[in-house]
């Protein structure tokens, strides 16, 4: 068997019958419901294997994230307001991950208003922002050559002569003639029209110029150059990516592998990996939770969303980049406000300083303050919700919908034991998908509604213990929280399920067990051969199909 | 239709302060010209038994209670229709009738994407902090909107609102409107919600500055909008079906923008600007009521400037667990937003929030009475400012404005989505007959109505083209008992 077969086995182990609608099922998006694979493509049953392995998915249009937006502004103006704070709030889409879907007037508004403030404040010096001055004769020449260089940028591909045209036009006849506006009104309102253009609001690019290769197209370098950054980075391009486009130099498998090390070792991945960590462990709205305990608040919660990112940057792009390290690493890092939530009294000031967790306290990104107080209750620990988001966004399992007319579970009662509050999961319609929730969920009792440390609840002493349900298809008993990441961080579907969480992330759609499956089976190959590199399986991702190729979408018509 | 002008200052003394008549007779206008508006308003939570009033011949009165939930709707009653007995079309279509099984698959909590469209909910995506559940049929609101083109002509087709800053994607979050179908045609798109009463504010009055600069920043918005949808265009051409479509609703919303700065220009004067430290970000706003009050009179005023003629409101998710009440602690001390620390652990035993309190409506009933007051009690304020502006006809603007007022579940921990009792105020030149108590919908005692019978006398009383019914067509037409 190949490596990637292991995989497979997982996914064809949670299928066995189970509770919950009869079985655990996996949250792909492809056909089967086994995993990202089926059999049949993966033996060539349908169209054999050559066939799947040249296929590559659609990729749509899609606006820019909030966080995508801010970071682009940035890296494009040094504008660093954050000014997609002010959007209307994204869906989480199928992805569990932000995508922008609403195109209404509210949110291409506010889109207009932001590209207006941050245009004002870009064209305060014009001469540094133009690369010219535009003041007397040369006024055209400038503006001409403002918008080629700026154009590029923003526009991430390089502007045809017709297009730089237009927005001469843009400027001389609109904004000069009928407007009748002076340079110090017509510059920030030309570079607000460019940061209102579909070509700088959408993830696009130059696809139309995708080149057939096989049965499917081939992006151009400048698409594909867009694509890496926004995969590595959550931003356009810097000035060296866009060069090796320009030279034609990302056309190998070694060339793109090489960006991919250096996107990757860059300061401008942690703005990536925070992005990603914060929506797949669901503590972006934190800041915000309402939770009953002396000293909560935004500033504890930004200092814990903060940790997180610290956390996952340090072992992903600085560390070992291994899961099992993410997963069960005692060393993290925190300020004086944060050392004192976790009792330590050392650590002063607002830098933060290495902090190591007692042996057996905490262990991995998932016992860190953040996930566990964003999945929780006002004032306690919330088993379910915690075992639903190790079930759901750590397992890649599925849970259905609770149904009508649930009854509350008794009333707290410190005498009596958390577990058998709960027992009327056990039983009945509960069970099915309770069961798969709550013993998961009771491992991190030790944690009360804001991710403290407690050895009693109520008055009674914190049982941690327990099993999970059907990771990597068995039943698998552990005596803590700290004692399940050991299991979760060597578990192969734990694995297999963070690579698709990035997948889904990185190309804001589900993976299709179809034509994704090479792509999948190449990054999954990197994950397990190098013992769970992470930065070994998102190098993988980034060389694979479904970054350099695109399939044909219904109805689209290339030039 | 030309729109009104008025007076700023007449307009500030409505907004503001005391609530005089706002507009004297501009010209004479007919009755049939006056337009008809429609705000619908959803409230999460249920409530308790002292929520239903006594019958008193064709009429009711407030139960007599301590902080009486309905005693603030008792000056209003003539323009009331007080319904129950009303069943929403629950969760996901099982196979199991809602006639039979009111309970079939999902409570009260996961009923906001169908509380108002009148067919059951299908699955949505899987969010990190539930399951959701999504609209399968425009909500009545948007329905109104997308039949009736005097009303989507409007700069702005609808006002969706909610007074508190919520993320996206948890199951209580879910908005209460949904409009066209998505990509993949199986569910319901839903407008963005304005939350910030100042940004809505800036969008329907055009902000601080004055009336040139404003101007000329408009002219500047055009040519970026114009500049922004040439270049649409020429992606289009080129795109697939799907990006086609998104291409299509960009360039629908410039279109609309570019409405809202072409008629924001000119008559239609801004109140006044309410004081900015009411809004905050926060979850659990401390000032949520007035906020809630700030969108209700950016509601009335543009309405009566003909902005808009529709508007939606949730209060606010449909579990409104992140809702504390500090500004009723003058009257019940516990709702003060202060955590003493001596509560009992365990899941939802906190005293201050609103899902909280409902779970525990037994042993917390005056608090429960007391914080469903507070939501009549601004529904009773939208009614008064209605009441109290007038329409160029000369008449109330309630007159020709209907307010739906929808509790989502019955009960507040029993998460029941039948036997629901729901208000209806205000009118549509006459069509229904108000100050009327309908223990049953259906007329008949003790059997349940959907909510279709009553949607769909709304889509038919606004001025739609008529239809048999709105919704799934199952669950039957015209509540003919609201006409009288």
């Amino acid at each position: 068997m190949q490596p990637y077969s292991a995989v497979l086995a997982v996914g064809l182990a949670m299928a066995v019958a189970t509770a919950c609608g009869g079985k655990i099922s996996d949250d792909g998006d492809g056909r089967g419901g086994t995993g990202m694979a089926s059999p049949a493509t993966m033996t060539g049953g349908r169209g054999g294997t050559a066939a799947v392995a040249a296929a590559a998915g659609v990729l749509p249009m899609r606006l820019l994230t909030r966080a995508e937006y801010d970071n682009t502004v940035l890296d494009l103006l040094g504008d660093d307001s954050h000014p997609a704070a002010a959007f209307p709030p994204e869906d989480a889409g199928s992805t569990g991950f932000a995508q922008v879907q609403k195109l209404d007037d509210v949110n291409i508004g506010a889109y207009l208003k932001a590209a207006e403030t941050i245009a004002e404040r870009a064209s305060k010096d014009l001469k540094t922002l133009m690369g010219c001055d535009p003041a007397g004769a040369a006024e055209l020449v400038c503006v001409k050559s403002f918008v080629t260089s700026f154009g590029r940028r923003a526009y991430r591909r390089p502007l045809r002569d017709a297009e730089v045209d237009e927005h001469v036009a843009l400027y001389t006849d609109t904004l000069k003639g009928t407007l009748k506006l002076g340079i110090n009104e017509a510059m920030p309102t030309l570079v607000a029209a460019m940061l209102q253009s579909p070509f700088f609001l959408y993830r696009w690019e130059s696809a139309w110029e995708a080149s057939r290769d096989g049965r499917e197209l081939k992006l151009n370098a400048h698409h594909l150059a867009s694509q890496l950054s926004y995969f590595f980075w959550s931003s356009m391009p810097d000035a060296e990516l866009m060069a090796a486009a320009d030279r034609g130099e990302l056309q190998t498998t070694a060339q793109i592998q090489a960006q991919a090390v250096r996107l990757l070792a860059d300061p401008r991945a942690e703005r990536s990996i925070s992005s990603f960590v914060e929506q797949w462990l669901g503590i972006t709205a934190l800041e915000g939770a309402l939770r009953s305990k002396p000293g909560w608040g935004p500033t504890l919660a930004r200092a814990m969303i903060a940790e997180t990112d610290r956390f996952a940057a340090d072992v992903i792009l600085k560390g070992n980049g291994l899961l099992t390290t993410l997963f069960t690493s005692r060393l993290s890092s925190a300020d004086a406000t944060l050392a004192a939530f976790y009792g330590n009294k050392t650590i002063t000031g607002t830098t933060p300083q290495p902090l190591t967790f007692a042996q057996g306290e905490r262990a991995g990104i998932l016992t860190l303050a953040a996930t566990l107080a964003a999945h929780a209750d006002e004032n306690d620990a919330s088993p379910i919700l915690r075992g639903k988001l190790i079930r759901e966004r750590v397992m890649c399992d599925a849970i259905p919908p609770p149904p009508g007319g649930v009854p509350d579970l008794p009333a707290p009662d410190p005498n009596t034991p958390k577990k058998q509050r709960f027992a009327m999961h056990a039983q009945g319609t509960c069970k099915g998908c309770h069961e798969l929730m709550d013993p998961i969920g009771f491992a991190f009792e030790h944690y009360d509604n804001v991710g403290a440390y407690r050895t009693m609840d109520g008055k009674l002493p914190v049982d941690s213990s327990g099993a999970i349900k059907g990771l990597d298809g068995s039943d698998q008993s552990f005596t803590s929280a700290v004692d399940m990441m050991d299991l979760l961080g060597n578990s192969d579907q734990v694995r297999t399920c963070l690579m698709k969480q990035f997948f889904r992330f990185g190309f804001a759609r589900k993976e299709n067990e179809d034509a994704d499956v090479a792509s999948l089976k190449a990054a999954s190959d990197a994950f397990r051969s190098s013992n769970g590199n992470i930065r070994k399986m998102l190098a993988a991702l980034a060389t694979s199909r479904v970054m350099t190729h695109r399939s044909l979408a219904a109805g689209e018509v290339l030039p | 239709m030309s729109r009104y002008s008025f007076d700023r200052r007449t307009l500030l003394a409505g907004l503001g302060g005391g609530l005089v008549p706002l507009l004297a007779p501009h010209g004479a206008r007919a009755a049939s010209a006056t337009p008809k508006r429609l705000v619908v308003i959803a409230v999460p939570n249920g409530y308790t038994a002292d929520y239903l009033p006594e019958v008193v011949g064709t009429g009711w009165q407030a139960r007599a209670t301590e902080f009486s939930p309905l005693q603030p709707l008792e000056p209003w009653k003539d323009r009331l229709l007080v319904m129950g007995g009303i069943n929403v079309q629950n969760g996901i279509d099982t196979g199991k009738d809602v006639k039979k099984d009111p309970n079939a698959t999902i409570a009260g909590h996961a009923i906001m994407p169908f509380l108002l469209t009148g067919a059951k909910g299908v699955a949505g995506p899987s969010i990190p902090d539930g399951w959701s559940l999504t609209a399968s049929h425009c909500s009545v609101d948007q329905y109104v909107v997308q039949k009736l083109p005097a009303v989507s002509g409007r700069p702005f087709p609808s006002l969706v609102m909610r007074p508190v800053a919520l993320s996206a994607g948890g199951y209580g979050n879910t908005p209460l409107s949904y409009s066209g179908k998505t990509l993949d045609g199986k569910s319901h798109n839903a407008p963005s919600i304005r939350e910030n009463p100042f940004t809505v504010f800036d969008d329907l009055f055009g902000g601080k500055i004055d009336i040139t600069a404003l101007q000329r920043q408009r002219a500047k918005r055009k040519s970026i909008l114009d500049f922004s949808s040439r270049q649409l265009k020429q992606v289009q051409a080129r795109v697939g079906s799907d990006d086609k479509q998104r291409i299509e609703n960009h360039l629908t919303a410039i279109t609309e923008i570019e409405k809202q700065l072409a008629t924001m220009s000119g008559a239609c004067q801004a109140p006044g600007r309410a004081d900015e430290t009411i809004w905050s970000t926060s979850q659990s706003n401390p000032k949520m009521n007035l906020v809630i009050r700030t969108q209700i009179d950016l509601t009335v005023a543009a309405m009566a400037c003909d902005l808009t003629r529709v508007a939606s409101h949730s209060w606010c998710s449909s579990n409104n667990n992140t809702i504390v009440f500090p500004w009723l602690a003058d009257r019940i001390a516990s709702l003060n937003d202060t955590w003493t620390g001596t509560e009992t652990g365990g899941s939802g035993n906190n005293l201050r929030n609103h899902h909280t309190i409902a779970h525990n409506e037994g042993q917390l009933k005056r608090e429960k009475n007391l914080v469903d007051r507070f939501f009549i009690e601004c529904f009773a304020y939208f009614i008064e400012k209605l009441s109290k502006t007038m329409d160029p006809d000369g008449r109330p603007m309630i007159e020709n404005t209907l307010v739906l007022y929808a509790n989502m579940q019955r009960t507040g921990g029993g998460h029941q989505t039948d036997n629901l009792q729901w208000f209806l105020a205000g009118n549509a030149n006459g069509y229904f007959k108000q100050g009327r108590y309908l223990p049953f919908l259906s007329g008949k005692t003790n059997q349940m109505a959907p909510t279709n019978g009553l949607l769909t006398a709304i889509v038919n009383a606004m001025g739609c083209p008529p239809v048999d019914s709105f919704g799934d067509p199952a669950y039957g037409g015209e509540a003919t008992i609201l006409r009288g």
